[in-house]
């Protein structure tokens, strides 16, 4: 049995949060919590998971400013990150902005199903 | 009154000459008279001087005799020698004395004579002389005469002359009056003409003065150049605006005293400010792109600028930028953005947990849920799923009235992009066991447009077609090309169809047909005015064409569920961008 993947739960909603932290640990992932942007940072680059799902609207530090920095180092240029916010795609510059750093995907959470979303990062990581 | 004057000073000295001419000849008949008179004496003179003359003679004579006398009696004497010789000689001595007494007197005589002789010589010289002085005199009267009548012809003539002029005096007196009249007339409508002018300039310069302060008052910027860019006028808000004073600005080329860059600071070439733009192209244009205006300070602030040139005879005479600082419209823009943003994120939040978790529940990640659990359950998700499509379209829908939405083509596949749409459709197609068919005839090149735009409104038309489709109906839907300029998209389905009284309303915001609305609670009202208004911010068209129930038809197929013609919507958008850029 291969050693679960770590998933980097970006996500100040605490209910959210949960809800994707209970779902992937039922999925057998390992799953990392972080409540705000700049714990998310700190947490990306301390733990190195396998792939980020990261809100945009945080307090602290945005999920715009993490990708970024993310993206800067030699590490996180290849991590798979998955962008899963409410912020609507027709929203424009800031939306673009978070395009140009090559999310692996752009979820609306309201739009998509738990177990759908499960499902992509499955298929993701097994790619 | 002098004309008068100087006639009868003319009437006076010919009166006056009349009288001396007169006086004169009193003269001249007394000069006659004396003359008369003195040769009368003249002759007299002669006359006496005559008979002295005689007597003289006959005293000779006389003389001689009593000498002849004297010697006879001496001779007798001498006979009578003695006494009486004596007494005869006495006597004769006498007579001697007597004689030679008369001689004297005779000499004397003849020296009176003489005197007289001359006296009269004289008197006649002088007579002749009269006569000649009256002669001369009468000629002086002749001439006094002739130049009195001469005097009197030129009185006359100057009578008829002064008569005459005394007519012309009249007339000249009427024609005087009439003139006087004349320039009183002339010099009434010379002064209302004064007036007029006067009053005239002053509304001409009332008007003017006013256009200008209407000009100058405009509450935007407002910059008028001549053909060359030169500037004419700036009004006060351009003042302001630019922080420049209009002297520093007026005469001089518009693009030396402005400077615009673009967001990202790039300075404007010259060439393409909107009123060189203007200037050359003669049309009216608009700052598409914002520009920024740069003050002498650094400071600086976004500018919509619309630049119009001024055509006069078909000539472009200059150009007119009406401009205003828009900072405040950005900012608003960023609020509703924000707006937005924020209201899309703030609803989904609860909307996302509530999702989530009855997914979860359902699911039976946390355990087996009994019949009844499951459908209460089931009744929240469809609710809670029902109010996410609301938010999402209302947020659409606010999106694309605040105009936040940004178009952003890009070449974009459409076949596949309706190929995905299709795929996200197909539970509910095959739930509803729905025939659809997708019809391309050939390979669609590549097109300019938005995809996510593209995407929302086929999924718009399509959802609606499986929505109102009943179960085992057909959904066709096509893409084809027009004219090689457009590209139409098909959809038409076998559904209940538009009611007829309603296909008008069918693209207004929030509007449900009746006969969908009793069928199927679900929808919005907003679909199909996203589609209309992405499709048309595109510059394409959106149009249908249903069969349209009649009431007591619908009832039977609701009751019946069977196939009718249902309707047909059709999209068709141009292939070329710049055609799209054009109908904004």
């Amino acid at each position: 049995m291969q050693a679960p993947k770590t998933v980097l739960i970006v996500e100040d909603e605490k209910s959210l949060r949960e809800a994707i932290v209970d779902i992937l640990r039922l999925k057998n992932f390992l799953p990392l919590e972080a409540r705000n942007g700049r714990e998310g940072l700190e947490l990306a680059f301390s733990k190195h998971p396998d792939l980020i799902l990261l809100d945009l609207i945080m307090p602290e530090m945005d999920g715009m400013t993490v990708i970024k920095k993310i993206r800067e180092d030699a590490w996180g240029k290849k991590v798979l990150i998955i962008i899963l916010t409410n912020l609507s795609a027709i929203n424009g510059h800031m939306v673009a902005d978070a395009m140009a750093h090559r999310p692996t995907h752009y979820l609306i959470k309201s739009d998509w199903k738990l177990h759908d979303i499960v499902r992509k990062i499955e298929t993701i990581l097994a790619a | 009154m002098r004309k008068k004057t100087i006639i009868s000073a003319s009437d006076n000295i010919i009166l006056n000459l009349k009288v001396l001419a007169e006086e004169k000849e009193g003269v001249r008949l007394k000069l006659v008279v004396t003359a008369a008179k003195l040769a009368a004496t003249a002759e007299k003179l002669a006359a006496i001087a005559k008979k002295k003359e005689g007597v003289r003679l006959k005293l000779v004579v006389t003389a001689a005799k009593l000498a002849a006398t004297a010697e006879k009696l001496a001779i007798t004497a001498k006979k009578r020698e003695g006494i009486r010789r004596r007494k005869l000689a006495v006597t004769a001595a006498k007579l001697a004395a007597t004689a030679e007494k008369l001689a004297v007197t005779a000499k004397e005589k003849e020296g009176v004579r003489h005197r007289l002789a001359v006296t009269a010589a004289k008197l006649a010289a002088t007579a002749e002389k009269l006569a000649i002085t009256a002669k001369e005199k009468e000629n002086v009267r002749r001439k006094l005469t002739v130049i009195a009548s001469e005097l009197a012809a030129a009185a006359k003539e100057k009578e008829s002359v002064r008569r005459k002029l005394v007519v012309t005096a009249k007339e000249k007196e009427i024609v005087r009056l009439k003139l006087v009249v004349t320039a009183e007339k002339l010099k009434r409508s010379y002064e209302m003409l004064e007036r007029k002018v006067f009053e005239r300039t002053k509304d001409l310069e009332m008007a003017r003065a006013k256009e200008e302060a209407i000009l100058l008052s405009i509450g935007d910027g407002l910059l008028v150049t001549d053909e060359k860019g030169n500037v004419i006028i700036i009004n006060k808000t351009a003042e302001k605006l630019f922080s420049k004073n209009s002297k520093e600005v007026v005469g001089r080329v518009f693009s030396d005293v402005i400077f615009l860059e673009d967001e990202k600071g790039a300075s404007i070439p010259s060439e393409k400010h909107p009123v060189n733009v203007a200037l050359a192209t003669s049309a009216a244009t608009a700052t598409g792109p914002t520009y920024y205006c740069v003050r002498e300070d650094k400071t600086k602030f976004p500018m919509a600028i619309m630049a119009t040139p001024v055509v006069l005879n078909g000539k472009v005479i200059g150009a007119i930028k009406i401009f205003r600082d828009i900072t405040n419209e950005r900012e608003i823009d960023k609020a509703k953005t924000e707006f937005v943003s924020l209201a899309s994120h703030q609803l989904r939040t609860p909307l996302s947990a509530v999702n989530w978790y009855t997914e979860m529940l359902l699911a039976g990640d946390v355990g087996e849920l009994n019949e009844k659990q499951k459908k209460y359950l089931d009744e929240v998700y469809r609710s809670n799923q029902r109010m996410v499509e609301l938010v999402n379209a209302l947020l659409d829908v606010s999106s694309l009235e605040l105009g936040t939405f940004v178009m952003e083509p890009e070449s974009t596949d459409i076949i596949k992009l309706a190929q995905s749409v299709i795929d996200e459709q197909k539970p509910q197609i095959h739930a509803k066991r729905i025939h659809f068919s997708f019809l391309s005839k050939r390979k669609v090149s590549p097109m300019q447009v938005d995809p996510k735009l593209l995407r929302m409104v086929l999924q718009n038309i399509l959802s609606n077609a499986v929505k109102y489709t009943p179960g085992g109906g057909k959904i066709r839907l096509s893409i084809s090309l027009v004219d090689k300029k457009n590209i139409l998209l098909k959809v038409s389905d076998t559904g209940y169809g538009i009611p007829n009284n309603q296909q008008d309303k069918i693209f207004t915001k929030l509007f449900r047909a009746d006969n969908v609305r009793d069928k199927d609670t679900d929808g919005t009202g907003l679909g199909l005015y996203i589609a209309k208004s992405i499709v048309e911010n595109a510059g394409g068209k959106i149009w249908f064409t249903s069969s349209g129930e009649v009431a007591g038809v619908r009832a039977s197929r609701m009751a019946g569920g069977e196939e009718n013609n249902g309707t047909t919507f059709y999209v068709s958008l141009p292939l070329d961008a710049a055609q799209r850029e054009s109908t904004k």
